[in-house]
């Protein structure tokens, strides 16, 4: 009797200082879908005043390689906001991310202390010190190594406590504290790198120091994570919160789990509104200031958009939740980021309706859970395999919901399309040979984003047009059904799409696509059809001479399409291999040539200039004049207006 | 009263408008010659034909930018210009709306007796509105990321935004309202600048709400036109020959009205002296 008392009371308490079950959901996936070779729990209690958490760690990690394991390396990413002296600050002190860093305060810099690593029964603790794998700077301290006492064998679990202190800095690089008590934990604990094989099939740790123009890469795993923090701010992360346990000394536990992720993030600020919703079964739920009220539809609406889109063309979406974080103004740079089952906007009160970048935003990093959290390449070294999938994608999914040619921009007839942008923000580079796409984060010069985002979303976009819609997305879906919780690299990728190629097409397509795949992302070869002005002789009055000159003005070597039309409106379509940098095309027929245009679906989507692509004998001059006629219109009001106290 | 008086004056407004569009019509011109020898040939001249096309600008402009540059940078000398022409065919105005005498008569009476004192006039105020444009504008924007960062509540940031823009355009006008009403007196009066200044700035101090009125209805009916021109631009379209025709004659006749309407402006501004 006693025990159902006490029983009844402790529900009664515990019903009486939850959360509603709303906001709690089950963290199970079903089945394992990753090898779960790394797994966390952690127990952390968030100092709000210091900016800090004390962290108690447990790391079960499973030797899946062939050789003895006697060392580990850490992530220790948050020294990487240490002073200026890290790496990753070092150089540009006066200009990380837009922030002039030079005269900072001690108490806004952050940092990653690990005050006790011990192996599960080996009482003492274990040696450890900094390397620097990419650098020689001696002052970096953002991989620890960790010598173990006693070494892993294969297919052994190693068992690892830790308690550590992760302090913020105010924010850099998203992670940090800002005004009113804004948090956000990003690469924030001690995190263990990839254990793999190399390219020359050697296994050891994949745990590069933090550079800039670098994300991440981690190893899959179950996390199992409780945040105790004063219970006025609002809490949300990666994967599920399982329970709100309200403690007798005012503070309130948050407890997380996520499985098969690869990494956990998290966020508190006392003034978020938390809005839920669910679709295809998977919940959403949104933090988001009070004043972004208006624009809470347009983003859970992107999410929506983006699971519908994903699930049809690629699979199903694994996880049971999706937490989007919609910062302040105030922790804005804490925005525009993807984390495992947790993503970041960025918005600002009354973001305009004609301007859709805020459902742009979202739907980008939606996706970054399947390019990057599912099929979880090395950000590090090839990040062209999920910022360039995910920015085709985000063009693709734009566009399938918010309108073909107007699906970033509709304002009084002037309209952009997310894939024009993309290819644009590519062919306006200055330097378009700076680096191929393929190189590594650290290595690419020039504009990061031009090359990495723009130039990969635009190369997919000509695969995709050259396969046809239905193919590529079959490959796509094949590719990524056959990696995901793995971590594929480029040869994986090019190894389905060929099989794909000679599957369905034959050994020549698939040729053909490799040598095109080759010079857009192997090098730095530039595509630019132009055509000339068409020549006649009329001479013979029966027939009529007619003819043009193709050109590669570049260096790219693609067989292209092109459309003769003739005065009597009949076409002609022939192709043109590319090769020998030009070729003429004569005709002797009983109508003149009237226009020529190559590659008229712009499958080639690369092209630097489309409108050298082609020549007509007869082009609407009325164009022209309108353009001509708003240029007066414009220069009249405005000399007009500013004329205004003469 | 100043709408009758700007129709009754009708040659002055088409006699503005000749004299703007001489001076810019280079521009035009210009502008389709770099587009005509740009992409003149191709076959994306049919789609601009049809409507507005992202990719053709920018690939037209990321191309042929070096074309387009020179435009830009004789646009600068031709504003100057134009700021100097305006003074002088303002007075003319001015003085022909104030002494109600024909254009013949007056036009040029009143160009070349008072264009060197309307110029200093123009300056000084021109001068007044860069000061007033700093004053308003540099601590918002000097402040900006600081509000950002630390204001919680973020509308406050653009409702403040909006308050500067109304106070902003507030002081322009009352400006414009303190120079008009300087030629005015100067031409009406035949005083010193120095006297004329102060003059109207007690003028336009005592009567301020007369004077924001008559400008606000000024202001909503250029609203209007401009409103009828996207309407009309978005809703039809320029999409065929002549419909691009046509519209660029209405673009005209939409600067006719708004230099009819500032005539109208002046009018009424002399009209509330008398």
């Amino acid at each position: 009797m006693v025990r159902v008392i006490f029983f009844t009371i402790i529900c009664f308490f515990s019903l009486a200082n939850s959360y509603s079950q709303d906001l709690l959901c089950d963290p199970s996936t079903g089945e394992a879908h990753s090898q779960r070779l790394c797994n966390y729990v952690m127990d952390l209690v968030l100092d709000t005043d210091k900016k800090l958490v004390h962290g108690v760690q447990k790391i079960e990690w499973i030797n899946n390689g062939d050789v003895e394991v006697n060392h580990l390396e850490l992530y220790m990413y948050l020294n990487a906001f240490k002073d200026v002296h890290s790496s990753y600050i070092s150089g540009s002190v006066n200009n990380v991310m837009g922030q002039d860093l030079s005269d900072r305060k001690l108490e806004m810099w952050g940092s990653i202390v690990i005050n006790s690593i011990k192996q599960k029964g080996v009482s003492n603790e274990l040696n450890k010190y900094y390397i620097q794998n990419l650098d020689n700077n001696e002052k970096d301290q953002t991989v620890l190594r960790v010598d173990l006492v006693d070494p892993v064998q294969p297919g052994d679990t190693l068992y690892l406590e830790t308690e550590f202190v992760s302090k913020l800095p105010k924010t850099i690089a998203r992670v940090g504290y800002a005004e009113n008590n804004f948090h956000f934990f990003v690469h924030w604990y001690p995190k263990l790198g990839v254990y793999e094989q190399n390219p020359d099939g050697i296994w050891g740790w994949n745990c590069h120091q933090f550079l800039q123009r670098m994300e991440f890469y981690g190893e899959f795993g179950n996390y199992d994570v409780t945040i105790t923090a004063d219970p006025k701010f609002v809490v949300g992360g990666s994967g599920c919160r399982t329970q709100i346990v309200d403690h007798p000394n005012g503070l309130r536990s948050h407890h997380f789990e996520a499985f098969d992720v690869i990494d956990f993030a998290w966020t508190a600020y006392p003034d978020f509104v938390v809005y839920e919703d669910s679709f295809l079964g998977i919940d959403i739920e949104l933090l988001s200031p009070d004043h972004h009220s208006a624009l809470v539809p347009r983003l859970i609406g992107a999410v929506k958009n983006s699971i519908e889109f994903l699930d049809e063309h690629i699979g199903v979406y694994p996880y049971p939740k999706i937490t989007v974080m919609d910062p302040p103004a105030l922790g804005m740079r804490s925005g525009f980021m993807e984390y495992p089952t947790f993503i970041t906007g960025g918005s600002f009160y009354g973001f305009p309706k004609g301007v859709k970048s805020l459902e742009s935003l979202i739907i980008h990093e939606f996706c970054h859970q399947y390019f990057m959290g599912i099929l979880a390449t090395n950000e590090k070294e090839a990040p062209w395999l999920d910022e360039g999938f995910v920015t085709f994608l985000e063009d693709e999914i734009m566009e399938s919901y918010y309108g073909k040619d107007n699906s970033l921009v509709n304002f009084m007839g002037y309209t952009v399309s997310n894939s024009a942008m993309s290819r644009n923000e590519y062919v306006s580079l200055k330097n378009k040979r700076s680096s191929h796409i393929t190189n590594k984060s650290w290595l690419i010069k020039g504009d990061y984003k031009g090359i990495v985002y723009a130039k990969t979303a635009t190369v997919l976009q000509s695969l995709k047009r050259i396969m046809g819609e239905e193919s590529f997305y079959d490959f796509l879906s094949q590719y990524f059904n056959t990696y995901k919780f793995t971590h594929p690299n480029k040869e994986d990728f090019m190894g389905t799409l060929n099989g794909y190629l000679r599957m369905n097409f034959g050994s020549g397509m698939s040729e053909k696509i490799n040598s095109l795949l080759e010079q857009a992302l192997d090098k730095t070869a530039i595509c630019d059809f132009s055509t000339s002005p068409i020549r006649y002789n009329d001479s013979n009055s029966d027939s009529v001479y007619s003819s043009v000159v193709i050109e590669q003005l570049g260096d790219f070597v693609a067989p292209v399409e092109i459309v003769f039309q003739f005065e009597d409106d009949s076409k002609l379509l022939k192709e043109w291999d590319g090769k020998g940098g030009s070729k003429e095309f004569t005709f002797i027929t009983n109508s003149r040539l009237r226009s020529v245009q190559v590659d008229p679906e712009r499958k080639i989507f690369f092209d630097i200039d489309f409108n050298n692509n082609s020549y007509t004998s007869t082009p609407a001059k009325s164009g022209l004049f309108k353009y001509a006629g708003r240029a007066l219109f414009w220069t009249q009001n405005i000399f007009q207006s500013l004329s205004f106290l003469m | 009263m100043g709408i009758v008086m700007s129709l009754r004056n009708w040659r002055l407004s088409i006699l503005l408008y000749i004299f703007q569009l001489t001076l810019l019509l280079s521009i035009g011109l210009q502008v389709y010659h770099v587009i005509d020898s740009s992409i003149g040939t191709s076959l994306e001249t049919i789609i601009i034909s049809k409507g507005f096309d992202y990719t053709i600008f920018h690939d037209l402009i990321n191309v042929h930018g070096s074309s387009i540059s020179p435009l830009i940078g004789q646009l600068r000398w031709l504003f100057v210009l134009y700021l100097l022409l305006s003074a002088f065919v303002n007075a003319g105005v001015i003085f022909v709306l104030e002494k109600r005498t024909t254009i013949k008569e007056g036009f040029w009476r009143g160009s070349t007796s008072y264009f060197f004192r309307f110029l200093i006039i123009g300056l000084l105020f021109f001068f007044g509105l860069i000061i007033w444009s700093l004053i308003i504008w540099i601590p918002y924007f000097t402040q900006l990321f600081y509000f950002v960062e630390h204001w919680v509540a973020e509308y406050l940031i653009i409702w403040l935004l909006i308050g500067l823009i109304i106070i902003y355009f507030l002081g322009c006008a009352f400006l414009f309202c303190w120079s008009l009403n300087t030629r005015i007196i100067l031409i009406r009066s035949g005083i010193g600048i120095f006297k004329s200044l102060v003059n109207a700035l007690r003028f336009s101090l005592k009567n301020i709400s007369t004077f924001l009125g008559v400008m606000l209805i000024y202001a909503i009916i250029i609203g209007g036109i401009y409103w009828l021109n996207f309407i009309l631009e978005w809703g039809i379209g320029m999409s065929t020959p002549f419909l691009i025709m046509s519209f660029l004659l209405f673009q005209q006749f939409v600067v006719l009205l708004k230099i009819a309407v500032r005539v109208a402006t002046y009018s009424s501004f002399i009209a509330i002296k008398h």
